[in-house]
């Protein structure tokens, strides 16, 4: 298992190299030019040499990417923008973004879990079809949309919560409360996912020979589902929750926009606007560690959850 | 004759201990296109140590009965519509849901036909045959619990019981999976065993195998069995009573002696045939003309009459029970006063 993980992490080399060559290149394919971004309109010729000189933009590309590389490695690259290391401004905005992604994971999964398994044992009841409504609906809305929807409900019409911003760690009350809308808008496309992928693997599972011997040795129509099904219908949804974090990450991105969070997603979006490549090129980077290691960690699992894999 | 509260000890088998009677079941299956009758006005009694064998093809009912007999048919589109099934002095078709869990793997142990998918993929053995002892026996705590099991495995023949307790179906041959289906449903050692074609889904020398050990089992631990099968060599093998079924009700009822040399029925005869023999010389298999009938749109009468080669007019109209001797009985027109019609 251990050869397994270090094999996996290694991947990740190819990887970030094939991610920062497709990231550099669509920076350079962009039209614009940092310096100019930087300075302005009304900037001389002189002062925009100068500045493609400081950030040496005026290099040939294959230099200009080494020189990236090797300072996104050294921990030396500067955001132009934040005049400061990018590797420290991503990483302080980090938390934010994973304590956000975290939150609303554990309300898609309280949520859609049990959800999908009523809905499986009582396929085809009002249950099972208002909540699959609902769940096509999360499947079909765009994240922002539903953010703005959520601002409009409780922070405007009934004044519960705050619009935007935030207010601290979650476990504090006021970052609580400044962290429901955005980890409940985020949280609606996995939470809708999740509970149809749940509700069509008990269906799957629930006609099983195996469900009949246990329901033959006497087990309760409740321990079957809760044991004996759910035990088996795990493996899909873990891997459906998996897959979906990653896309959470880019929903991040939008309901960070929307919410002013200030979390890698947004810092990701100013610095595409300022055109700060330096920061771009590291927040995709370190992104795509993260959802690498994500990954790495939801394959793990597996072993514990099917005992038909293992990692030798 | 019902089945009496107090039954006497194990291993002294008396021929009049009825331990289970199923009376005139009806099963149905609601579906889309009409309603199915699985299982048509079946009656069969088990006596305590018989060994009784269901015979027929798939979609005769067989299995639905004895799903009814534990309730597990599944519900809806399954209904038990009339009928009565007396067990131990109650009938399983009124019992509530919390007396059918107390008998099922407790009284009425079931073995599958499907040994590969009848195991639950991410338990261990040792955990699945526990579990039946956990829950019929929860006094028995974690490592009598344990001990147990292992003693289950020794008893079925799988060796290196101590390791395979913590293995998974997976890692088992098909062989050892349908032994550890049959050490679960001994778990409790119950009365009645369910072997629903506990061998067609195993190699030829498995099957003898598996048989052998059911029926060592059986006169070790002085259990009833039903056996369903449609392999007619299994019943000759293992039966002491034998219930021919087509259509969803029985055609043919008598001992194994009976039913293989006084054999009355059409059907039963067509099925016999069907048998490949060494012993005689034939250019070609014997097979009985027709299909199935499909069970929404059975014929009136002896459901058999769209095949038999033997059919007559009367034979729209539903055959009488004709009785040849005490213990058995065939449903056919052919053997009713007047006998063949003009």
């Amino acid at each position: 298992m251990l050869n397994y993980a270090i094999r996996r992490l290694l991947l990740l080399i190819p990887l970030l190299i094939f991610v920062s060559l497709f990231v550099f290149a669509i920076l350079k394919l962009t039209p614009g030019d940092p310096a100019t971004a930087l300075l302005g309109d009304q900037a001389t010729e002189e002062a925009i040499a100068l500045a493609r000189a400081k950030y040496a933009l005026d290099e040939p590309l294959p230099v200009q990417y080494v020189h990236m590389m090797a300072n996104f490695f050294n921990g030396d690259l500067q955001s132009i923008f934040h005049k400061d290391n990018v590797l420290s401004v991503v990483l302080h905005r980090l938390p934010a973004t994973l304590e956000l992604g975290l939150l609303s994971l554990l309300i898609a999964v309280i949520v859609s879990i049990p959800v999908g398994i009523i809905s499986a044992v009582k396929r085809n009841s009002f249950f099972d079809y208002a909540s699959m409504s609902m769940a096509m609906f999360g499947v079909s809305i765009p994240v922002f949309f539903t953010g703005i929807l959520l601002i409009y409900l409780f922070a405007v019409i009934l004044k519960w919560l705050p619009a935007s911003g935030y207010g601290g760690h979650f476990w504090t009350i006021e970052g609580l409360r400044h962290m429901i809308l955005p980890a409940l808008s985020l949280s609606f496309v996995l939470m809708a996912s999740t509970t149809r992928l749940t509700r069509s693997a008990m269906l799957e599972v629930i006609h099983q020979d195996y469900i009949r011997t246990a329901r033959a040795k006497g087990v309760s129509r409740f321990m079957v589902v809760m044991f004996h099904a759910f035990k088996n219908a795990l493996i899909p949804i873990a891997t459906n929750i998996g897959n979906q974090v990653a896309r959470m990450f880019a929903g991040a991105v939008l309901t960070e926009t929307v919410f002013a969070w200030p979390g890698v997603g947004r810092l990701a979006v100013n610095a595409i606007f300022r055109r700060d490549e330096p920061l771009v090129f590291g927040c995709v980077l370190l992104m795509a560690v993260v959802y690498v290691v994500i990954n790495l960690l939801v394959d793990l699992l597996y072993g514990f959850l099917n005992p038909q894999i293992s990692y030798d | 004759m019902r089945s009496t509260r107090a039954l006497p000890s194990k291993g002294k088998i008396l021929s009049s201990d009825l331990i289970l009677e199923v009376k005139d079941l009806q099963t149905v299956f609601i579906t889309e296109e009409g309603v199915v009758k699985g299982c048509n006005g079946v009656s069969y009694s088990l006596k305590k140590g018989e060994t009784l064998a269901v015979v027929g093809e798939s979609g005769s009912g067989k299995s639905v009965t004895a799903m009814s007999i534990l309730r597990l048919i599944p519900e809806p589109p399954g209904k038990i519509v009339g009928g009565q099934i007396l067990f131990d002095g109650i009938d399983l078709v009124q019992a509530t849901e919390k007396q059918m869990r107390k008998i099922r793997g407790n009284q009425i142990a079931m073995i599958f036909q499907e040994p590969m998918t009848s195991l639950n993929p991410v338990l261990t053995v040792g955990r699945q045959i526990g579990e039946s002892l956990q829950l019929h026996q929860p006094e028995l705590g974690k490592a009598a619990t344990r001990a147990r099991v292992i003693e289950l495995l020794e008893l079925v023949g799988i060796p290196s019981a101590e390791q395979r307790i913590n293995e998974f179906p997976h890692q088992l041959s098909g062989g050892m999976k349908q032994r550890v289906m049959i050490a679960m449903a001994l778990a409790c050692n119950p009365r009645v065993l369910i072997a629903d074609e506990p061998t067609s889904a195993l190699d030829v020398t498995i099957q003898a195998q598996i048989l052998n050990l059911i029926r060592k089992l059986q006169q070790q631990l002085g259990m009833s069995v039903i056996m369903i099968t449609h392999d007619l060599a299994v019943v000759a093998e293992t039966a002491d009573s034998v219930a021919v079924m087509y259509g969803g009700r029985i055609v043919e009822y008598g001992s194994v002696d009976e039913i293989f040399h006084q054999a009355k029925h059409p059907y039963l005869e067509g099925l016999k045939r069907s048998m490949p023999r060494l012993d005689v010389e034939e250019e070609e298999l014997y097979t009985i003309e027709g299909m199935v009938p499909n069970p929404l749109k059975l014929p009136s009468g002896c459901p058999f009459r769209p095949r038999c080669p033997q059919v007559m007019d009367r034979c729209c109209e539903e055959p009488p029970a004709i009785s040849f001797s005490e213990t058995h009985y065939a449903r056919c027109w052919l053997y009713a006063e007047g006998g063949t019609d003009a």
